[in-house]
This record gives structure tokens, C-alpha cells and sequence, in this order.
């Protein structure tokens, strides 16, 4: 009889763990394409345009490309990690690769997520979460030389909390929060700790001087601070919620506000003038997945979405807008997407493919 | 003695085991078929405005291309227990006919003589196609979904906006009509969705997932079943120049297409996987695109059907157009429209033209938005 309890019972649990496997892996979903606009691929960043940073004062855009992650070996990494420059105010649609100078080490170049800090002296200090083909991280920051368009190595900064480092948002000249986007350092680890449930990522604030966990056993992508600096949003990209924190940098401290449940895994964020949150996003978890792990075949790709999340004035709510949706064909697996030109245009980034420059010709203010 | 009742024993045991994995595989299937990790994004065309909120529900829609309008059914809600008037009023596409920007979207109703027919205040209609012969006539056929009342209605229209009921088509097999697709003058095309009507039964038909919906032919004089067995069929819209009839299954969220023979019995070409749920289809004469609407997240529809009268359950609206590509070996699907809810509920029907397109809803509003930007990939 005791068996017969328990037997009953662990089918409930399997059921269970099947049923959230499945809705999880979204076996039921599929992506619909529309676009707001005449759409263009950028040339340039042939092997991903994982982050998009904005210099709103210089009109331009600086591009991550070359993204390693969570590699099954250094010699399967067949392409260069490269940053590239944008111009947005002319319709090119092609970036240039800049220089990237006095690296310490020029082959473990991978960039990752993007930030940036306007120094005293107007310099653009450019913070980047960095990979080598040995899936080592490190933080690097880069000095900005806008004569000659190339970036100058200041600082590496290591450390045992940044244990797989995705997003960063920069606080200071030599401050940042990154974000741990899980604790696995292989492919099958990853599957693991998502299936399982502990996650094992975080959010990690370095003041200058030494890094302490603001976050932990938790999952965190894309992070960005909104224009007053004293909002934190994160994406729980696992759990598909978006979440919503007070950050106080005098004392290093964050207080959750909201999360706001987007059913799709946002990446990357970007916020606007008008205070509008702007994430490039994978809406269906088994074909993002099936293309990240194998980037480099290109019959494989994974659909597209960029969100814009309005949020209520207490912050606990929200208001979603589908701004791009396409099944992969055309953009593939969309990681953050930047209007810009007045909310006319707009970029969109991926994590292993082309980046994509959009016209904006539909109203997104439905209400 | 021993050997048997071992034998019957495992025999037993393994019944026992089946059963179970029966049952974990039925949960399993209807806990997915409830799209419980779907919601939808907010997104539109172009510059939308809502024509009417006068009636609860604006369900069934069809084009007259030789008129330019929009034939639009109303009052589906009546058929849930709301109270609403009821009628077909019509939509004017052309813009260039001298009107005002404030007449431009008005919408005209029109009166019905209904000849003597004596259940005429049981006209709940849904569904409605039409058939423009050569000599000018323009037919209307509609579908009557009242409960109790399910029937097929003739109806011609003369002197611009009013209606004549020529006859009315009811049978016993009809139990949950939805829409109706016209292939020749008085010839036609109706989906049964389900062998129960309405309430609990239906429901739980639904969940079990029984296909006893039918595809229903009514050929002049008689009436015969030309599809059947299929599950929750719902919106059907017929293209009479490739003469294919293209049926949307509401539970398996796909849509078939058929070609239609010259004897008019039907040839399954293919299914198309939508994961969403059709309910009406418009067929673009000239392209050959199809247009749906669809109830994106079932469950919320569900709620929403179970209890229309609270404004404050919605159901996400959808609209989906789809180009097919190479006699029906691939197709490209966009997504023209998308709204949670607050704006149009529980969208049911769709009619494209001259770059505007009309969404019913089953209980609501009637929106009209402008395609400024037809992007397709």
C-alpha cells in the first residue's frame, strides 16, 4: 500500500517535471513575422552583434561581435572577437571593426555585453565583459580615442564572482554592476542547472576596489540602470520576468520593486529618452536553443522579438509592445535592440549573426 | 492453476499500467493544448480606430467586391446569454466616393424583410459569405446561431441596404454552426464545430478532444456531410479561382486546405500548423492570401467565452496573414495585428482590402485599421 503511495506520487512528480520541461522548452510556440519598417542587415559583424552600446552624444554605436560561450572546446572557436563601430546618423548600413589596443590578451578577445562611462575630460570609457576560447572571464575597460576611431586598453579586472559574467552596466569611471547569467561552465552543466531549477547566477557590484553579491542562486542576462540611475532592471531570462529593483550606489545596496512576467526570454536591455525599457528577446526556447548550440550552422536559427515595455509610474506594472517579430530567417535570435533618431529607427542585435537597422513607421502607443 | 492465475495477474497489472499512462499522456496533452506559456504582444499595422461598440459581437464579416463593402454580422453575443440587438449591417471601403472624414466610417444597418418567416426573432447570426452572380444580384447566406434555432439563412439584397430573406436551411445534425463558405450561387459550405452545443458538454468534447466536428456541403436541395470526424473545426473560407477550401481546426490550431472537385467532394492537399486558433479566414481573391483571426492563448479564451457579460476578462486578439508559396509546398506567415485584449477582445473575424483592414470580435468591438505598411518577408 506504502508503495502503491509512492509510486502514485512519483508519477505525480514526473508528470510534473515533464509537463514545465515542456512548456520551458515552448514545444507549443511559434513566431510570427512583422516588422515596423523597411529592415536592412548591417555588414560588418558577420559572427554575432551579441551587445549594442549607444553613445547618445557622439551618434554612434559600438557592436560586440566574436561572442564565445560556454564552448565545448578552444579549437571549435573558428572566428575573432572584434568591436565595431556604427554610425547613426547616416544610412550605411555597414560597420567598421576599430582597433583595439595594448590588450594583454589579443587571441582571448571575445566581447560580451557592453557599457559605457563619459569620463571628466569627455572621454568614452568603454566597459566589456570578456571571454577567452577557454571560456575565461574577465572585465575590460577600454578608452575610447575618437581622433583615431581605435580603443585604448586601460584596466583587466578579474575576480572569483564574476563566475560567468553576461551584462554590465558601468556606475562610475571605475565602478560597474555585471550580471551572472548562471554558475555552469559547460554546455550539459547549463542544461542541468536550467532543468533543475538552482541557478546559480547573479548580479555582482565592483566599486572600484573589490566586487561583493548584491544577487545570488539566481538567474540574471541583460541589466541596465534607467536614466536617473536609481532604477535597476534585470532579466531573469530563464524564468521569463523581467525584474524591477531600486539601486542605491551610496551604499552599494538594491531593493525589489516588481517583476513583470514577459513569457519570452528577454536578453539585453536598453532605456530610451522617454523612459521606455527595449529588449531583444528569444521567444522560443527549443529553437534559440538548438541554434546557440551549434552557431556556426547556418541552416540552424532562432526567432527574433523586440519588446517595448512601458512601465506604470510605481513601477509594479507594465505595458508590453511587440515592436519586430520574425521567425529567424532574417534576424536570428535577437539579443537587444536601440531606437534611436527620435524613436524613428531603430538597431537590433544578435548573438551570432548580422545586426539588423530598422525603420520605425507604425505608432507603438496603442492606448 | 498457479500458471493461470499468474498469468492473470500480470495481465492485471499490466491493464493497470496502460490505463495510467493513458490518463498521464491525455493531462499532459491537455495541459499543452491550454497554451498556459503564451501571451500575446501588443503591435498594430498602422493607425487603427474602432467603428462600432453598439452590439455584443461583431462575429462574422465578408466582402462584396462588385459593391465595395463589408458585410458584418451582429450581436453574436445574444447566443451567450447577452442581452444585444441583433442584425447585418455593411462597411463602405471606398474612400473616394465623395464622403466626409466622419462618414467614412460609419456603418449602415440594414432592415430585413423576412417574408413570413416566423422565427425571425431567434436570428442570432455568426457566419456569412456571399455570391455575386452575373447579372448584378448579390446573395448573402448567414448563419443563425441561436441555441435553440441553428439554421442557414438566404437572405438578397435589394435597394442598397436592405435585406430579403429567401428561405432558411435547418437540420438536426446542425448543433454548434460557425461559418460558411459559398462556392456557387445557393451552394455553400458550413462548419459544425462540435456535437454539443454549448456549456459543460462542449467543454469537456473539447478536452478530450473527440473530433466530432463536421464539414457540412448543401448543394441547392440537399444537405451532406463533406468532411467529418475533424476537431473543433471553425472559421472556412473558400478560393474559387485555385478552388481550394481552406478549413481552421480551433483545438489542433492548424488550418486544413482542401481542393474542392468538380462533384464538389473534398481532397485533404495539407494541414498547416499555426499553433494558434483559427476561427474566421478571409481568402484575398486577387493574391490568394489567406487572413486569419485567431484566439492566440486558449485558456484565456475559454475564461472569456464562460463569462462574456465581465468587461474585464479579455481574450488576446491575433490576426494572421499567410502567403502560400509553391502550390501549397511552404508558406510565409506574418503577423499584421496583435492586442491583449484591451483594445479588441477575442478577435473572430477579418476582411482585408485596398489596404484597410476590418477585425470582428465575437462579443464586441469592430475595428478598422489602416495597412500604411504591408511588410511581408
Amino acid at each position: 500500500m506504502l508503495v502503491k503511495v509512492v509510486l502514485f506520487g512519483l508519477l505525480g512528480v514526473s508528470i510534473h517535471f515533464i509537463f514545465n520541461t515542456l512548456l520551458t522548452l515552448d514545444i507549443n510556440k511559434r513566431v510570427y513575422n512583422h516588422r515596423p519598417g523597411e529592415c536592412r542587415k548591417i555588414e560588418g559583424p558577420v559572427h554575432g552583434s551579441e551587445d549594442i552600446e549607444v553613445i547618445d552624444k557622439l551618434q554612434i554605436a559600438f557592436i560586440s561581435s566574436g561572442l564565445v560561450y560556454l564552448p565545448n572546446s578552444a579549437s571549435d572557436v573558428k572566428w575573432k572577437g572584434q568591436i565595431f563601430l556604427y554610425d547613426l546618423t547616416k544610412r550605411s548600413y555597414k560597420a567598421e571593426p576599430i582597433p583595439v589596443l595594448n590588450l594583454e590578451d589579443v587571441d582571448g578577445f571575445h566581447p560580451h555585453g557592453l557599457s559605457h562611462w563619459i569620463l571628466n575630460n569627455r572621454t568614452v570609457r568603454l566597459f566589456v565583459v570578456v571571454h577567452s576560447k577557454t571560456f575565461k572571464h574577465s572585465i575590460v575597460i577600454l578608452d575610447y580615442n575618437s581622433a583615431k576611431r581605435e580603443l585604448n586598453h586601460v584596466k583587466t579586472i578579474r575576480g572569483e564572482k564574476f563566475v560567468r559574467p553576461n551584462d554590465i552596466v558601468a556606475t562610475g569611471e571605475n565602478s560597474f554592476l555585471v550580471s551572472n547569467d548562471g554558475g555552469a561552465q559547460t554546455a550539459l552543466g547549463n542544461v542541468w542547472e536550467i532543468l533543475s531549477g538552482f541557478y546559480k547566477g547573479g548580479l555582482v557590484y565592483y566599486n572600484g576596489k573589490k566586487s561583493q553579491f548584491l544577487m545570488e542562486n539566481n538567474i540574471a542576462n541583460g541589466i541596465i540602470l534607467s536614466r536617473d540611475q536609481k532604477t535597476l532592471f534585470v532579466s531573469h531570462i530563464n524564468q521569463e520576468t523581467i525584474g524591477v529593483y531600486t539601486w542605491n550606489q551610496k551604499d552599494g545596496e538594491i531593493q525589489k520593486i516588481s517583476e513583470i512576467e514577459t513569457l519570452t526570454g528577454c536578453d539585453n536591455f536598453y532605456v530610451d529618452t522617454q523612459d521606455h525599457l527595449w529588449a531583444g528577446c528569444h521567444p522560443v526556447v527549443k529553437d534559440a536553443a538548438g541554434h546557440l548550440g551549434n552557431v556556426s550552422d547556418s541552416t540552424l536559427y532562432g526567432p527574433s522579438q523586440v519588446l517595448r515595455v512601458s512601465f506604470s509610474k510605481d513601477l509594479k506594472t507594465a505595458e508590453i509592445v511587440e515592436v519586430l517579430a520574425d521567425d529567424g530567417r532574417f534576424v536570428s535570435a535577437s539579443t537587444i535592440a536601440i531606437p534611436f533618431d527620435d524613436g524613428k529607427q531603430m538597431i537590433v542585435g544578435t548573438v551570432a549573426r548580422p545586426a539588423i537597422h530598422c525603420d520605425i513607421n507604425v505608432s507603438l502607443n496603442l492606448y | 492453476m498457479g500458471l493461470q492465475s499468474a498469468a492473470a495477474h500480470f495481465i492485471n497489472r499490466f491493464i493497470i499500467w496502460i490505463t495510467i499512462f493513458m490518463v498521464a499522456c491525455f493531462l499532459l496533452r491537455l495541459l499543452v493544448v491550454l497554451d498556459l506559456n503564451k501571451r500575446v504582444y501588443n503591435h498594430t499595422p498602422g493607425p487603427c480606430r474602432v467603428l462600432t461598440d453598439n452590439y455584443k459581437g461583431t462575429a462574422g464579416m465578408t466582402y462584396v467586391e462588385s459593391q465595395k463593402r463589408v458585410y458584418i454580422t451582429l450581436g453574436y453575443g445574444r447566443a451567450h446569454d447577452l442581452k444585444t440587438k441583433t442584425g447585418i449591417a455593411f462597411y463602405k471601403t471606398n474612400r473616394t466616393d465623395g464622403r466626409s472624414q466622419q462618414e467614412m466610417y460609419d456603418l449602415i444597418e440594414m432592415t430585413i424583410n423576412w417574408n413570413g418567416y416566423e422565427y425571425k426573432k431567434e436570428f442570432i447570426p455568426t457566419g456569412i459569405d456571399s455570391y455575386s452572380s452575373s447579372n448584378g444580384r448579390v446573395l448573402l447566406y448567414v448563419i443563425n446561431a441561436h441555441p435553440n434555432h441553428q439554421c442557414i439563412h438566404f437572405f438578397q439584397i435589394v435597394e442598397s441596404s436592405k435585406l430579403n430573406h429567401r428561405k432558411a436551411i435547418c437540420d438536426p445534425s446542425f448543433s454548434s454552426l460557425q461559418d460558411i463558405a459559398v462556392v456557387g450561387p445557393d451552394r455553400l459550405f458550413v462548419t459544425n464545430m462540435a456535437a454539443f452545443g454549448r456549456g459543460w458538454a462542449q467543454i469537456l468534447e473539447f478536452s478530450l478532444q473527440t473530433g466530432q466536428g463536421a464539414v457540412y456541403y448543401y448543394d441547392g436541395s440537399k444537405l451532406s456531410t463533406a468532411a467529418s470526424s475533424l476537431i473543433a473545426p471553425t472559421g472556412i473560407g473558400y478560393d474559387a479561382k485555385r478552388r481550394i477550401l481552406y478549413v481552421g481546426s480551433m483545438i489542433r490550431e492548424s488550418i486544413f486546405a482542401y481542393k474542392v472537385a468538380k462533384d464538389t467532394t473534398l481532397e485533404l492537399l495539407y494541414e498547416m500548423m499555426l499553433l494558434t486558433s483559427p476561427i474566421g479566414v478571409f481568402v484575398e481573391s486577387k493574391t490568394g492570401d489567406i487572413w486569419i483571426a485567431a484566439h492566440p492563448v486558449i485558456h484565456e479564451s475559454a475564461w472569456h467565452y464562460t463569462h462574456p457579460e465581465n468587461q474585464n476578462i479579455h481574450s488576446p486578439s491575433q490576426i494572421l496573414r499567410i502567403r502560400i508559396q509553391e502550390e501549397g509546398n511552404s508558406w510565409v506567415t506574418t503577423e499584421p495585428y496583435a492586442n491583449d485584449g484591451a483594445t479588441i477582445s477575442a478577435s473572430s473575424s477579418v476582411v482585408f482590402t485596398d489596404e484597410q483592414m476590418l477585425i470582428g470580435s465575437s462579443f464586441g468591438r469592430l475595428l478598422h485599421c489602416d495597412l500604411t505598411h504591408s511588410y511581408i518577408t
